[in-house]
Parts: structure tokens; C-alpha cells; sequence
């Protein structure tokens, strides 16, 4: 019974964030394409002469990696204010914390879904698909465990260390650079390369690459990394969020 | 329905003046062990009440009155101390809660009704109910930003009645709306305390407290200094 309260708050909460995000804009639900599709076209004229004419797909590489930084971005970006913004709400009432940030990351999740659908339609038209693609929902999950557990620990430390944002909004920017979305980091051992081994985005984004654009297996070893990163982050990012749960309502 | 509180304390960190660097700020966040200066809001409070009653909370600004209800509510963790609540607790801290000003009446309801912890089912099979007892029936696709405080407050009263608390807490806010709803919503919460009901209410109008409450909780310092009859208010004035 009590279960079901926090799913229908989650839903209605949900539905909310989806409606407030678009609510009074003029092309209101078409902001959730134009805003990949307008990255993607800006990008791809910059890049395709510069970077991308050894890359084979280079349309789908590129777009695939925006859609897939697009989520982690509005996931992480959307709920670390959060607790923040509902200051009153969480002073005054005792619902579920938790609720709040998967409903965020949850919204997010359900723009991706969207954006993927429209990239599916262009995929189809344009490559061979595999079987492969049958794994693409197994790494949508771990995406969005992913997402959830840095946004458990975004929303619930910047509560005590409002500096957060500021190294929040910098980190950012360094890992969409250090991430090869626009670009390809090949497997000799330069610096990117490196450190893009321990870089959760990079996994997906290749991973997801690799079964979708080419069609074929993806790199195990890639695989597992990025499912070890998502437990990894959902686990820890749920604790610490868990462990500062209590103090929400002195701290705002 | 019964809510039994026993020895209950809530300290509240206040944060120094003295300058700390950044970096013992940090160690001091992970190893818990900042400078703090610490203040004690709730001293060892115990009382318990049983079916259907109102009792009035008094006390001066910054006894601990509002900690106390959130305590109850679940909002604050105590220090120390239990609270034991049967029956569904529902807080009415603050009238404006939740709501979103850019959305519709009908999906604000929705929302603050699971706020309040109802299904959506639930609320579905209420929903006209709610609209019609805060007197807004011509409204429910307007946005909530067209709407004046007095219409937002009946509607935060209407969804919380219509919650069905076993537990009602009520801070200081009993301005809802005009004179007429005023007691329109006294007689609702009369109702409930007929059918059962708990009512903790916060408040400095004394005299309201007076005529309906059975029974004064008085909090000074953080202590409970008296539980008793309405009489105690007279007392209470007079040291004011």
C-alpha cells in the first residue's frame, strides 16, 4: 500500500516536471527534438571536414553520442537543485524524499526514450540493423541507474556544500570535451584514451555506438565497465544520499 | 487514533562565526567533527492524546512550537525520545505548499493529493469533492498564478480534509479565506474531531485557542511547562 503511494507520487511527480519543463513555451514538446537536433547540426557542419571524415557513419557516431550526453546533462543538470527548489515543500510536508529525484531522472529518461525514437526511424533508413540491437534496453537500464546515482549524490551534498554547483558546472564541461562525442579516441595509449577507460560515459556511448550504428558485438570488456560504473555510482550515490536524507529539512 | 510522544529532544547545530578555512570545513563535513555550537529546541517532551480532541499549542516565537509539529510529522528527526502515532498524520505547516503556479487547478490537486500521500485512484473519486468544498468549481483548468491567496488556501484545506488525517497539525494557519470559510472550516475541523480525529494547533490567537481547544499544551524554552485545561491561557496572558 505504501509502495503504491510513492510509484503514484513518482508518476504524478512525473508528470509535473514534464509539463512545468514545456508549459507556456511557444513550440513547447518540439524543444525536446530541436534542442539534439540543432547540437547535432551545429556539430556535425563544424566537424565533419575536421575530425569526422575518417569516421565511418559519422551522421549517426555523432548523434547517437549527443542523445546519450543529452540525458546524463538533463538528468544531473535538473536534479541537483532539486531538494533545493522544493524548500518549502520538504519543510512542510514528510513524503518520501527519494521521490523526487527519480521522478527528475525519470523525466529525463522518458525525453531520451523520445529523442531515440526519432533516431531509430533515421537509423533504420540508413544501416543494416542486427540482433545486437536486442541489447539496447539492458543498457538503457544501467544508463538510467547511472544517472540516478549521481543525482542522489548532486542534489542531496549540494545541500551541504554549495560550491558543488560551481565544480558541478566546470567538471561538466571538461568530461563533455574528454568524452568522445564529436570525435573518436582510438586504442593507443595516449592521454584521452586513458582516461576515457575510467569514463562511464565513454562505455555507454561506445557500447551503444557499436550495437546500434555498426551493428555488431560491443567491446566486452567496455560493456562491463559500464555496468560495474552504473552499480557502482547508484550505490554509492544512494547512500550518501540515504545518509544525509535526515538533515534535508534543517539545511533549507 | 492516538499519538503518544515520550521524551522528546531535537538539538539544532547553528553554524559558528569564527572563521574556518575551507579545508577543515571539509575535513570536518566527512569526519563529522566541525566546530558547531549547538541549540537545544525540544527538551524532553512527553504527552500523549487519545481519540478526538484539539489541543492548542502555546508558547512565545521561538519556543520550539513548529519544531514539535515536525517532529510529529516526521519532517525533523528527534535527537531522543519516540513518537508513536496511530493513524495517519497529516501536517498543515504551511498553506501554499506544492503548488505550482504555471500549472492547472486540476493537475495541482493531483499533485498535492499525492504530496499528501493519497493514490491517484483516491484522489480521481474525490476530485469533485475537493473542488466543490473550496468553492472553486469554475476553475479547474485555470492556472494557479490567476488565482488569489485566500482561493489557494481553500484549496490546500479542501485537499487536506479531504485527506482523511487521523492526525491534523496545524501551524498558524487559520487565516484561510474569508470570514464565511473561516468558520465553514471550523465546523469541518469540528467534524473531524467528532469523528475522531487528533488536532494539534498551533497558534497565537488566543482566543480562538479558547473556544475550541480542550486542552493547552504550553511551551516555553523548549520545555513543556504546563498540559491542562483551557484555564492555563488566562495564566499565560498574564505572564505575557
Amino acid at each position: 500500500m505504501k509502495y503504491k503511494k510513492n510509484i503514484d507520487l513518482i508518476v504524478q511527480l512525473t508528470i509535473t516536471s514534464f509539463k512545468q519543463r514545456y508549459e507556456g513555451s511557444f513550440l513547447g514538446f518540439f524543444w525536446y527534438l530541436l534542442n539534439p537536433v540543432l547540437t547535432f547540426l551545429f556539430l556535425y557542419f563544424i566537424f565533419v571536414n575536421l575530425l569526422g571524415s575518417n569516421i565511418e557513419n559519422y551522421a549517426l557516431y555523432l548523434l547517437l553520442g549527443i542523445i546519450q550526453w543529452n540525458f546524463l546533462s538533463l538528468a544531473a543538470g535538473s536534479s541537483m537543485k532539486i531538494i533545493m527548489v522544493n524548500s518549502l515543500l520538504i519543510k512542510s510536508l514528510s513524503f518520501k524524499r527519494e521521490t523526487l529525484i527519480i521522478s527528475i531522472v525519470l523525466m529525463a529518461f522518458l525525453s531520451n526514450i523520445i529523442e531515440l525514437m526519432i533516431f531509430f526511424v533515421i537509423l533504420i533508413f540508413s544501416v543494416e540493423t542486427s540482433f545486437w540491437i536486442l541489447l539496447f534496453p539492458m543498457i538503457l537500464i544501467f544508463q538510467f541507474l547511472f544517472a540516478l546515482g549521481l543525482a542522489f549524490f548532486l542534489s542531496s551534498v549540494l545541500l551541504f556544500f554549495r560550491d558543488l554547483e560551481n565544480i558541478w558546472n566546470f567538471v561538466s564541461k571538461v568530461w563533455w570535451f574528454a568524452t568522445p562525442v564529436f570525435y573518436s579516441v582510438s586504442s593507443n595509449s595516449n592521454f584521452i584514451y586513458l582516461f576515457n577507460l575510467f569514463n562511464p560515459m565513454y562505455h555507454l556511448i561506445e557500447s551503444s555506438r557499436s550495437i546500434l550504428v555498426y551493428g555488431k558485438s560491443p567491446d566486452i570488456y567496455s560493456l562491463l565497465a559500464f555496468i560495474l560504473m552504473s552499480l557502482i555510482s547508484f550505490a554509492f550515490g544512494y547512500l550518501v544520499f540515504r545518509h544525509l536524507k535526515p538533515k534535508f529539512a534543517e539545511m533549507i | 487514533m492516538s499519538i503518544t510522544v515520550k521524551h522528546v529532544s531535537k538539538k539544532f547545530v547553528i553554524s559558528s562565526n569564527r572563521k574556518i578555512s575551507a579545508l577543515s570545513q571539509i575535513i570536518g563535513f566527512f569526519t563529522d567533527r566541525a566546530p558547531k555550537r549547538q541549540f537545544e529546541v525540544l527538551k524532553d517532551i512527553s504527552f500523549s492524546s487519545n481519540n478526538g480532541e484539539i489541543l492548542g499549542i502555546i508558547g512565545k516565537n521561538g519556543s520550539g512550537k513548529s519544531t514539535l509539529l515536525r517532529v510529529i510529522a516526521g519532517i525533523y528527526t528527534s535527537d531522543s525520545g519516540i513518537v508513536e502515532a496511530n493513524g495517519k498524520i497529516i501536517p498543515l505547516i504551511s498553506l501554499n505548499l506544492g503548488f505550482i503556479d504555471r500549472l492547472s487547478m486540476r493537475d495541482n490537486i493531483y499533485l498535492c493529493g499525492c504530496l499528501f500521500g493519497m493514490m491517484r485512484q483516491e484522489i480521481r473519486d474525490n476530485f469533485s469533492s475537493i473542488v466543490k468544498y473550496a468553492e472553486l468549481d469554475d476553475f479547474v483548468d485555470t492556472k494557479l498564478y490567476q488565482f488569489s491567496s485566500g482561493m489557494k488556501q481553500r484549496l490546500a484545506f479542501s485537499i487536506a480534509v479531504h485527506c482523511r488525517p487521523d492526525i491534523l497539525l496545524i501551524d498558524e494557519v487559520f487565516e484561510i479565506g474569508d470570514e464565511r470559510f473561516r468558520e465553514k472550516s471550523k465546523k469541518e475541523l469540528k467534524k473531524l474531531v467528532s469523528k475522531g480525529t487528533i488536532i494539534l494547533l498551533v497558534s497565537h490567537d488566543l482566543d480562538l485557542l479558547k473556544k475550541h481547544c480542550g486542552r493547552i499544551l504550553w511551551i516555553d524554552q523548549g520545555s513543556l511547562v504546563a498540559d491542562g485545561k483551557t484555564g492555563l491561557i488566562n495564566t499565560y496572558k498574564k505572564q505575557a
